[in-house]
């Protein structure tokens, strides 16, 4: 399954894009965040992620058309 | 009222969102865009933001302080690209029948905000720049 990546703040930097593609054998956000690493993109544990607009574990299951987030450490206020 | 933008801040929007007749208390926080941070200069600084994500955080957040105290209003308003120093990048205003919940509602309001909401804060210095967290 294809699924769409968004990156955000200094993950976006570190890969010079905001989004990309996976292809995934498993359809789960875990599964999404490896394909993404694989890619060569370091992602610390401190990363938390969301499915489409709301934070997920890694187990969380994504479906078609679904969108899954890296959300580096955050610095609003 | 919550909102992510790139506009600047509105003490005054803020202000007029909650007022209401049956609230004695008003609580306002603003942050702003200071000229420092670890001893170095700050010169200028960006914000970007999730917005779709964020401002459904705030909306939970509102929805949270109006569970857990008695309030008239909440407003959440994030100011995102470039600003400079002194700018508003933060305006939370509640309002409550009294002081205490207000205060308490306002300070829970920032600080889960600053935890949870999908916000970056890019700072630039005479050299360099970094993403500043927490």
């Amino acid at each position: 399954m294809k699924v769409s990546v968004r990156l955000f703040g200094p993950l976006a930097e570190s890969a010079s894009t905001s989004s990309l593609d996976v292809d995934v054998d498993l359809p789960t956000v875990g599964a999404v965040v490896e394909a993404v690493a694989k890619t060569g993109l370091r992602i610390d544990p401190s990363v938390k992620f969301a499915l489409n607009t709301d934070y997920a574990g890694a187990e969380a299951v994504v479906r078609d058309g679904d969108v899954v987030s890296l959300i580096p450490p955050v610095g609003g206020g | 009222m919550i909102k992510v933008t790139t506009d600047p801040l509105s003490i005054d929007e803020a202000y007029a969102a909650v007022k209401r007749p049956d609230c004695g208390a008003v609580a306002l926080f603003v942050g702003t865009v200071r000229d420092h941070h670890d001893g170095k200069a700050v010169k200028s600084l960006s914000y970007s933001a999730f917005k779709e994500m964020a401002e459904k955080e705030f909306a939970k957040i509102a929805a949270d302080a109006a569970a857990t105290w008695a309030l008239g209003a909440v407003y959440i308003a994030h100011r995102t690209g470039p600003l400079a120093i002194g700018d508003a990048s933060v305006v939370i205003a509640v309002s409550s029948g009294h002081r205490a919940e207000a205060f308490e509602a306002c300070r829970y309001a920032i600080e889960t905000l600053k935890k949870t909401a999908p916000i970056w804060k890019e700072e630039f210095y005479d050299q360099g720049k970094a993403w500043v967290t927490g």
